[in-house]
């Protein structure tokens, strides 16, 4: 038996898609921070690209955001990731926006089935790509962006209680008003 | 423990110097969240001592040889500020406190899940900022209530408290002039579902009978302060639900 604690660190799991930051370029192999006790790598076979050893950092240079799917994790918590699954929006993150959030509160983020975040991006007219890791990618205008983050962060604080969506409705509402400049 | 003293530390009407009973505890107060930075924070102030609680991790455990492939470590560093005792504590680390974090670091090891995070370690630090005896007992116990708040699977909390002899009488929860003066200090902390020790130390000595008796003393005495880090844990997301319905 297990529980899922409130808040607490990311531990890779097959299949997941999840948001990491390069830190590290080797020859042949990035090390990417996917906040988890663990580092995880990306090797330059795994990606869409054609590389070749020793010169892999055009690709991909540290500070870079990757949006992955874990490839493999093993018994000594070792993983690895892959670009490489077509028609699944994997890529290198250029532009928008980085966030934090503790891992277990992600499935609250997205909602049932997505209406959650969908709510969110239709309301700011943002884009929005949510890691299983807490790593939340977010691309649109300042201001909407901006919201989206404030959003966010609203669901964070308040994700054990009910009657959230509600309330977010309520919210974006108003903060779409205060924008446009008619505050009631 | 044991120096001569002519302070009476029980009165005729069977009180203690702070105006307590026998099977009297201090007044206990743990709060979490108090730290923005750390994973899992808690502060907790029992009678006179004041501590406070980060835990950070599990996270990559460095240097590199202190990793465990199978299992993380727990390091808990139980430290005096200079400031806590009443004559000036030299900072660092010395003879009692290695020993008190070695102990609260194998305690806290025994409820705490850790062949699910090979290789990593979770760093406890316990900062004594006011000491007024039975501080490794509330460190300890507000040292697993910072774990639960990091979200680190655990069996259950551990908590603690001690009891002595003062007077030639088994007294709970010894102050500081009943640690300094008194006959014997018996540190106790359990798993209290499972009412397994995980901590026991003495100081002094006692019979037998006396042993029992005061461990008997402590370990009910535990199960309520239980309660009061179970209320702390709780504490936090009710106060947000409240505040949501308003």
């Amino acid at each position: 038996m297990d529980v899922v604690p409130f808040h607490g660190s990311y531990f890779p799991r097959r299949n997941d898609k999840v948001i990491g930051k390069v830190i590290e370029v080797g020859p042949s192999m990035w090390t990417v921070d996917i906040r988890s006790p663990y580092l995880t790598m990306l090797h330059m076979n795994d990606t869409p690209w054609k590389t070749f050893s020793g010169e892999i950092k055009k690709f991909l240079n540290t500070g870079d955001y990757v949006y992955a799917k874990v490839m493999n994790v093993n018994e000594v918590k070792e993983s690895w990731i892959t670009l490489k699954e077509p028609g699944q929006g994997l890529r290198k993150l250029e532009g928008g926006h980085i966030m934090y959030v503790p891992a277990p509160k992600v499935p609250r983020i997205i909602g049932k089935t997505g209406s959650m975040v969908n709510m969110i991006k239709d309301a700011t007219s943002t884009r929005i790509i949510i890691g299983q890791n807490g790593l939340i990618w977010i691309d649109g205008a300042p201001e909407d962006v901006l919201i989206a983050d404030e959003a966010i962060k609203m669901i964070e604080r308040e994700a054990h209680t009910t009657g959230l969506t509600d309330r977010m409705v309520e919210f974006l509402k108003k903060a779409k008003g205060e924008i446009n400049g008619n505050t009631q | 423990m044991g120096t001569p003293s002519n302070i009476k530390l029980i009165d005729e009407n069977g009180l203690r110097l702070d105006g307590r009973g026998d099977e009297e505890l201090r007044p206990i107060k743990i709060t979490t969240d108090v730290l923005e930075r750390a994973d899992g924070s808690a502060f907790i102030e029992w009678g006179g001592n004041k501590i406070l609680v980060a835990v950070y991790g599990p996270r990559e455990a460095y240097p590199k040889h202190t990793q465990d492939i199978e299992k993380a470590v727990i390091k808990a560093r139980y430290n005096m500020a200079a400031f806590s005792v009443d004559e000036r504590k030299k900072p660092g680390p010395d003879r009692r406190s290695i020993e008190l974090s070695m102990v609260i670091s194998n305690a806290l090891s025994s409820v705490v899940f850790l062949e699910q995070f090979p290789r990593t370690s979770i760093d406890v630090f316990i900062e004594v900022l006011q000491a007024d005896a039975g501080t490794r007992i509330a460190g300890l116990t507000a040292a697993s209530v910072a774990l639960a708040d990091a979200g680190i699977p655990m069996k259950d909390l551990i908590v603690g408290c001690a009891a002595g002899k003062v007077e030639n009488t088994i007294v709970l929860d010894l102050n500081k002039e009943e640690d300094n003066y008194g006959q014997a200090d018996l540190p106790v902390a359990i798993i209290p579902k499972t009412k397994d020790i995980v901590l026991l130390q003495m100081d002094g000595d006692m019979s037998e009978d006396e042993i029992d008796r005061a461990m008997d003393l402590a370990i009910n005495a535990s199960l309520k302060i239980y309660e009061h880090q179970k209320d702390a844990l709780k504490r936090k997301y009710f106060s947000i639900a409240q505040e949501d319905e308003q």
